[in-house]
C-alpha cells in the first residue's frame, strides 16, 4: 500500500507496533468542535465479496449519509478502510469531518485477494487509539467506533489477536478515550457455522466488544446493517455528550 | 482576526443557571453577559431579557452607540418584555456587561460587578474588577422603580475599580454607577492575545482543602492556555473532561456562583 502524504489539511501518523500501518486524520487545529466520536468502517473488499460489492458499497455510502443527517454530525469524524490482500489495509480517506465526505464519490469496489483481517482490525483500532491520544492532549473529548464487516476468516495476516487484544485493553485504561466500541459483522450463509464459530473465537481472542453474525449479504439485510450502524454512531455520539460509554449495538 | 468564544456553568452552590451570555461578530465582535440575583426570583429568564435587549440594540444603533442611551434603551424595553411574560420588574434584577471591537479599541460598558482579564502569550495577566462596597452591585432594574433607586443610593454605595497584575494590584473608588472602559488593544495591549469578559463567578472559586477563595488570577493561566484556538476554543480549556474546571474540581475547587464568561482571541 502506497505510503500516505501529509497536506496542510491532514496530518499522516504512524501506527505504533507491528505491521508498518499508517493513518491520515483532519489536523486538530481545524477541528471547531469540543468532542469528536472517531467512526471508522473497515470493509472486507477480498474476492469472495464479489457476488454483492455494489450492495457493500451501497451499505458503506448509506452509512455515511446517514451519519451526515445525524444532528450531532459535526461532532463526528469518519474514516473508510478496505481491505484484502490485493490492496493491503487500504485507507479510502483518513479521519475527516462529514462535511469534507462526498459518499457518492466513492469508487466502485474491485474485490480481489485474500483477508488479511487481522491486519485490518489491528490497524483501524491503532489508528482511533493514536487519534485519540493527538485530540485528547489538544482538550477535544473524544470516544470511537470501529466497524469491521467481513465474510470470512483471516488467512494473510501479519499481525495476531493478541496485539489487537492488547489495543483494546489499552482503550480501557487509557485515559484519552471515554469509551472504545469495536464490533466484528460476519455477512455470510448463516448455515456455515464453522465460520460463524471462527469468526466468534477471533472477537473473544481480540477482546472485541462484540459480534454479530448478520447473516447473508442480501441487498435488503445490508441496508439493514447501514441503518444499524448508523444509529449505532449516533448513540455513539450521544454517549459522549452524557458522558457515559458507548452501548452494543443491538439486532 | 478575533475569535470569540463563551462558557456558561452553573455553579455549584445553584439549582439554576441564573447567568446568561450570547457573543457573534454581528455587528462587530461582541460579548454580552447577564448574572442574575439569586435573591430575586425569575432572574434566570431577566438575564436573558437583558442579554437579548442589549444584542438588538447593537443591531439597532451599531456605530452610535452610548452607554447611557444602551442602559436606558435596554431597561425600558425590559420592562415591557418582562411584563408581557407576566414576571415581576425584580426579575430584572441583573448585572450587565457589554463588550466589543470597533477599529482597535476594545469598549466594556459594565452595569454592575464583573472582570475584564487581559492575558498574554506566556500567562502574564492585568484583572480589571468592577465590584461594589457592601456586595451590592448596581442593577438596571434601580431605574424603573424609583423606591428601590432611592433605597439604593442611600445606602452609600460606592464602585471599586480594581485592577491586579500578577504581583500587585491597586484599586480606585468611582462614583458613577455603570461605568465604561476603553481599551487599545491596537497599540498599548497588543501583546495580549486573549481579553475574558466575565461575571462576578470567576471570584467565587473555593478551595475545599485549604478553605480558602481563589484569586481570580491563580486561575487565568489554566483557563486561558489555549492548545487550539479554532471554533469553541474556550469551552475545550474550560470544560473538556481534562480541561481547566475538571482540574480544579479534581482539586476539590469548584466555583460556587454561576460562572459566565467571553473570550476574544486577537490572532495576528
Amino acid at each position: 500500500m502506497p505510503r500516505l502524504m501529509a497536506t496542510d489539511e491532514s496530518m499522516v501518523i504512524d501506527i505504533p507496533g507491528p505491521g508498518n500501518f499508517q493513518f491520515s486524520a483532519i489536523r486538530p487545529e481545524h477541528l471547531g468542535a469540543t468532542e469528536y466520536t472517531l467512526v471508522t468502517i473497515v470493509c472486507d473488499v477480498t474476492g469472495s465479496v464479489s457476488p454483492f460489492a455494489k450492495d457493500l458499497r451501497n451499505m458503506i455510502v448509506s452509512v455515511v449519509k446517514g451519519c451526515q443527517l445525524n444532528a450531532r454530525a459535526e461532532n463526528i469524524l469518519v474514516r473508510l478502510v478496505l481491505f484484502s490482500t490485493a490492496v493491503g489495509v487500504q485507507e479510502v480517506h483518513g479521519f475527516l469531518n462529514l462535511s469534507a465526505i462526498e459518499p457518492d464519490d466513492y469508487e466502485e469496489l474491485r474485490p480481489d485477494g485474500a483477508t488479511p483481517l487481522y491486519d485490518a482490525t489491528y490497524s483501524s483500532i491503532g489508528a482511533t487509539l493514536k487519534y485519540a491520544e493527538t485530540l485528547d492532549k489538544q482538550d477535544f473529548d473524544v470516544n470511537g467506533c470501529v466497524y469491521i464487516i467481513t465474510d470470512g476468516d483471516d488467512n494473510r495476516s501479519t499481525v495476531s489477536p493478541r496485539y489487537i487484544a492488547e489495543l483494546t485493553q489499552k482503550a480501557i485504561t487509557d485515559e484519552s478515550m471515554q469509551s472504545l466500541l469495536t464490533v466484528l459483522i460476519g455477512i455470510f450463509n448463516p448455515g456455515d457455522q464453522y465460520m460463524s464459530d471462527r469468526l466468534d473465537e477471533f472477537h473473544k481472542e481480540a477482546k472485541l466488544t462484540q459480534y454479530i453474525p448478520f447473516g447473508e449479504a442480501t441487498p435488503k439485510k445490508l441496508a439493514k446493517l447501514a441503518n444499524l450502524i448508523s444509529e449505532s454512531v449516533s448513540s455513539s455520539s450521544q454517549a459522549l455528550a452524557d458522558g457515559v460509554p458507548s452501548q452494543p449495538l443491538t439486532f | 482576526m478575533i475569535k470569540i468564544d463563551q462558557v456558561l456553568k452553573i455553579g455549584k452552590l445553584h439549582k439554576m443557571c441564573e447567568d446568561y451570555i450570547i457573543t457573534g461578530h454581528d455587528p462587530y465582535p461582541h460579548i454580552i453577559l447577564s448574572d442574575g440575583c439569586s435573591s430575586s426570583k425569575d432572574t434566570d429568564v431577566g438575564a436573558r431579557i437583558l442579554c437579548y435587549l442589549a444584542k438588538q440594540y447593537l443591531n439597532n444603533y451599531a456605530f452610535e452607540l452610548d452607554s447611557d442611551h444602551l442602559g436606558d434603551w435596554v431597561i425600558y424595553n425590559a420592562e415591557v418584555t418582562a411584563r408581557q411574560l407576566g414576571l415581576k420588574k425584580s426579575c430584572l434584577d441583573a448585572t450587565l456587561i457589554v463588550a466589543r471591537v470597533v477599529d482597535n479599541y476594545l469598549d466594556v460598558y459594565f452595569y454592575g460587578d464583573g472582570f475584564v482579564v487581559f492575558v498574554d502569550g506566556v500567562g502574564r495577566a492585568i484583572v480589571h474588577e468592577i465590584e461594589y462596597t457592601k456586595n451590592a452591585p448596581y442593577y438596571l432594574s434601580y431605574n424603573i422603580d424609583p423606591k428601590r433607586n432611592d433605597a439604593y443610593h442611600d445606602l452609600g454605595i460606592k464602585l471599586i475599580h480594581k485592577v491586579s497584575f500578577s504581583d500587585t494590584s491597586k484599586s480606585g473608588i468611582e462614583e458613577e454607577w455603570a461605568y465604561s472602559l476603553r481599551y487599545d488593544i491596537g497599540d498599548g495591549l497588543n501583546e495580549y492575545k486573549t481579553v475574558l469578559v466575565c461575571s462576578d463567578g470567576l471570584k467565587s472559586f473555593y478551595d475545599m482543602n485549604r478553605h480558602v477563595m481563589l484569586d481570580p488570577i491563580e486561575l487565568i493561566w489554566d483557563f486561558t492556555s489555549f492548545k487550539t484556538t479554532k471554533g469553541e476554543f474556550l469551552k475545550r480549556r474550560l470544560l473538556s473532561k481534562k480541561g481547566a474546571i475538571s482540574k480544579f474540581e479534581s482539586y476539590k475547587i469548584f466555583h460556587n456562583d454561576d460562572l459566565s464568561i467571553g473570550a476574544f482571541y486577537l490572532e495576528d
